[in-house]
């Protein structure tokens, strides 16, 4: 039976592995983690940025790209997301096994070099500074690429929602920074914050796929030289608050608003209680979570309100976000319809069905979690972040949750935000 | 009883079967024992170009825009449970999709298949059309055509084909017109049923760790013999020209888009796998990340991380297009015509040839890792007449004159649109 492994490489640096000869490809990623701060975010963004697009090596983005094409076009994404109050810069590699290769290439160990010639020799000046041409032209790039989330407005709505649910905490910054941010931010900035990640910050490496048993001697060979100090992993800053209702809405010249509404406990998630992720991830099933739950069935399907209309769980915040599409004319109607649902979750009318239905959903969803490399990738993270995450644990545990369970679980939740995108109105 | 072959490739160690079924209908099982996720699609050759076909009597029918997609969302219904809440049953996973050319009913799951292919096998072959539903699923299909309205990339593409072509429906949007919709009846959703959904005009894939014998009972139960119809496609004939050079809309955009097209000289047919590779090889050394020309329009700062380029092709429609955000479209467009007049007058550089073909090879190897991109593909491949472990072999077949003769043929100025979306917002 395969094994996930956790190695330790440097002082809060860890190689997670699971091979595998399942796929034709592998996956290989880093993850570093850092707190997720107003002053830093943008500084942060821009440096992945940096870091991804360019190396000693290979002196132009030309050139990096080049060399992707020739190790077989592997493709390389990189994002920053946030997770509580961390901010996480990621890069993650895809490449096909070295048996598809021609000449039965060692593909997987250059990728590995690849990956450490990115992350461990940037492309630096002879001062230790990225150079302006580069900083200017990723700036323009990063610009752009926040300014656009204006063309998806779904995304857009979400967005603004989801930082007016969280105004005041950690989780309510953008993890992809602000554009006001850009013009200030010095080569000296971004010196200081790419020491900080490669010195400071905790630093997960995931490989899923063909057997390589070079990279633990590869990454600690590239880590050895680095005099780590990593500082004590940030601590959450939320611990439990008064949940006030705030609201908000921009007019644009649209056909159909978009609306998204949160729900939010004064609670805090307890990330080792598996049996509460279990309640919550139910809870959100039956709600909005699927074809069957209350909000497609109800809200959608019965009344033909929206086009879409589904909820997603932010689970180590206590919180759940509806998104929905509906015609403006529609939008109280669509709003009153959605806290309907929710109040009869909260009272526990929930039919035998809909909690057979979502049980079964979550069980199929978790069996699958073997069947690519991401999704093995994935529970990886899971199993970083608690120890005792067991998909058979929570299949278990998924079996003896009761309605009473929903109920008591969404009792706790309060209607706090809703944010609108709607069309100009008519004159 | 059905005649079995199996198609194999050693090289990818991987085979899969072809039962030709007595009913007409095509059936292919591939095979995935280490997998726990099975995923099966039923689909017709029948997608948004068919805007019209010939009844019993020889007679040329009209059908409103956006029928076949409006038919993939009352195909759900049925007199008693939906397949929405017979799948909640059964935990899968369901979908469905109308593109150009086909229409395509999907679910994946990890336990209780059988049912659920039962469920899928079932409800395609039985439909279930009457007023009250028809109406009903015109509010919801309303709301989707309305927010589509509101992507500004999905507009800009439609723009640009109905700037390109004077009779292909490729231009007519797949969800039709709130007008066109409003044109559909029960009577005409059966009559496209009995006509589109004929058993030789479809084919049922299944990948994952299943049965051959499981599923063909499966089938044996559902799939009755009848008349098949020797389905014909009929499309208007479209002359070589464009319509317009140059066509303009205004959307709250964060800044102008573009999207060019050049219409290539094409039959009324599928393209070749070998063509679609060529160009795909072409548009990958023109205009990829490791291109030159991509290189100078990001130094000139006339585009930005939204460009892209896609080989768009279809039953008689060819058009390989590029996109992307720009200040300055008008400079771009001139960037990029007068480097394609440079390489149509020296040739692709042999050294890029050979590197883009190396990822081109790369990114099909990815494609047959993932059991949903193999579904999708075997299907699309069984309308298109292809086969699946071909795509290696011809794209190892391709030689820099085969790139050169193509983009010689077809990036000619007089076969140039450009759809430009400006924002609206601006004063």
């Amino acid at each position: 039976m395969n094994q996930i492994k956790n190695i330790e490489i440097a002082k809060s640096v860890n190689l997670n592995t699971y091979f595998t000869d399942k796929f034709k490809t592998s996956i290989f990623s880093v993850f570093i983690h850092t707190p997720l701060k107003r002053e830093t975010a943008t500084i942060n963004r821009l440096l992945l940025k940096l870091i991804s697009g360019y190396s000693k090596k290979f002196s132009s983005a030309k050139e990096i790209e080049r060399k992707k094409a020739d190790l077989y076009g592997l493709s390389l994404s990189e994002s920053c997301l946030k997770d509580g109050d961390i901010q996480i810069l990621s890069m993650n590699l895809d490449f096909i096994s070295n048996k598809f290769t021609i000449d039965d290439e060692n593909l997987s160990a250059s990728v590995c070099d690849f990956l450490m010639e990115l992350l461990l020799n940037p492309k630096f000046d002879e001062n230790g500074y990225f150079f302006e041409e580069d900083i200017n032209r990723e700036k323009r790039l990063l610009r752009d690429e926040l300014e656009s989330i204006l063309n998806d407005k779904r995304k857009y709505a979400l967005k603004k929602g989801v930082s007016l649910l969280f105004d005041g905490e950690a989780y309510g910054l953008s993890a992809n920074g602000y554009v006001e941010d850009l013009e200030k931010i010095t080569r000296e900035d971004l010196k200081r914050a790419y020491e900080d990640l490669i010195y400071n910050s905790a630093i997960e490496f995931i490989y899923v796929g063909e057997e390589n048993q070079n990279i633990e001697k590869k990454l600690k060979y590239a880590f050895e030289k680095i005099e780590r100090v990593p500082e004590i992993s940030a601590q959450s800053n939320f611990f439990g608050k008064k949940i006030t209702f705030v609201s908000g809405e921009e007019h644009f010249d649209l056909t159909q608003s978009k609306v998204v509404m949160g729900f939010r406990a004064d609670t805090v998630f307890d990330e080792f209680n598996s049996r509460e992720y279990v309640v919550l991830s139910l809870m959100n099933s039956i709600f909005g979570g699927g074809t069957y739950s209350k909000l497609f069935m109800n809200v959608r399907e019965k009344q033909s309100l929206c086009y879409y209309c589904s909820s997603q769980l932010i689970v180590n915040r206590f919180a759940l976000i509806v998104q929905s599409g509906v015609e403006d004319e529609n939008i109280e109607l669509a709003e009153k319809s959605i806290l309907r649902e929710f109040q009869d979750l909260s009272e526990g009318k929930i039919s035998d069905d809909e909690l057979k239905f979502s049980k079964i959903a979550f069980e199929n969803m978790l069996k699958a979690f073997y069947d690519t490399p991401e999704l093995i990738e994935s529970l990886i993270i899971m199993q970083i972040k608690n120890k005792n995450f067991d998909l058979n644990d929570l299949i278990n545990l998924s079996k003896e949750i009761t309605k009473d369970d929903i109920k008591r679980a969404a009792e706790k939740f309060t209607y706090s935000m809703k944010y609108a995108i709607r069309p100009q109105s008519r004159k | 009883m059905s005649e079995i072959i199996t198609i194999e490739n050693s090289k990818l160690k991987e085979k899969y079967h072809v039962i030709k079924h007595e009913s007409g209908l095509t059936v292919y099982v591939w095979q995935k024992p280490d997998y726990t996720s099975k995923y099966a699609i039923f689909g017709t050759n029948y997608g948004s170009i068919d805007t019209a076909f010939e009844n019993k009597d020889g007679e040329k029918v009209e059908i409103p825009n956006g029928t076949a997609h409006f038919l993939e969302h009352k195909l759900f219904e049925s007199e008693e449970l939906d397949a929405f809440e017979r799948y909640a049953q059964t935990g899968a996973s369901a979908n469905a999709y109308t593109s150009f050319d086909k229409t395509c009913y999907l679910f994946s799951c990890t336990d209780n298949f059988n049912e659920s292919l039962d469920i899928l096998l079932d409800f395609v072959r039985h439909p279930y059309f009457t007023k009250k539903t028809v109406e009903k699923e015109q509010g919801i299909i309303g709301q989707e055509i309305k927010m589509y309205k509101d992507i500004p990339s999905w507009e800009i593409l439609f723009n640009l084909l109905s700037a390109m072509f004077h009779n292909h429906p490729v231009k007519i949007d797949i969800a039709g017109t709130v007008d066109s919709i409003s044109q559909i009846d029960d009577k005409m959703l059966y009559a496209c049923y009995e006509n589109y959904y004929s058993l030789d005009n479809m084919a049922l894939v299944v990948v994952g760790d299943v049965d051959v014998s499981d599923v063909m009972k499966l089938v044996d139960k559902n799939i009755e013999k009848t008349e098949n119809k020797k389905f014909k496609r009929i499309i208007p004939k479209e002359p070589e020209s464009i319509v317009q050079k140059y066509i303009e809309e205004k959307l709250p955009v964060s800044r102008p888009m573009f999207a060019m097209g050049y219409k290539e000289n094409v039959k009324p047919t599928t393209i070749t796998l070998k063509d679609e590779y060529v160009m795909e090889l072409l548009m990958d050394i023109l205009f990829s990340k490791s291109s030159d020309l991509y290189e100078k329009l990001i130094e000139n700062k006339l585009i930005n991380s939204t460009f892209s380029y896609e080989y768009f092709s279809g039953f008689g429609y060819s058009v390989p297009m590029l996109s992307g955000e720009s200040d300055d479209i008008e400079k771009a467009t001139q960037m990029i015509k007068s480097e394609i007049q440079k390489y149509k007058e020296n040739g692709v550089d042999i050294e890029e040839f050979d590197r883009q073909k190396k990822r081109l090879y790369g990114n099909i190897i990815k494609g047959y890792n993932d059991i949903e991109n193999v579904a999708n593909e075997l299907i699309a491949c069984h309308f298109e007449d292809k086969k699946i472990f071909d795509y290696p072999e011809v794209l190892k077949n391709i030689t820099p004159e085969d790139v050169n003769i193509r983009l010689r043929e077809v990036f000619k100025d007089d076969k140039l649109c450009v759809s430009i979306i400006k924002n609206s917002e601006e004063v």
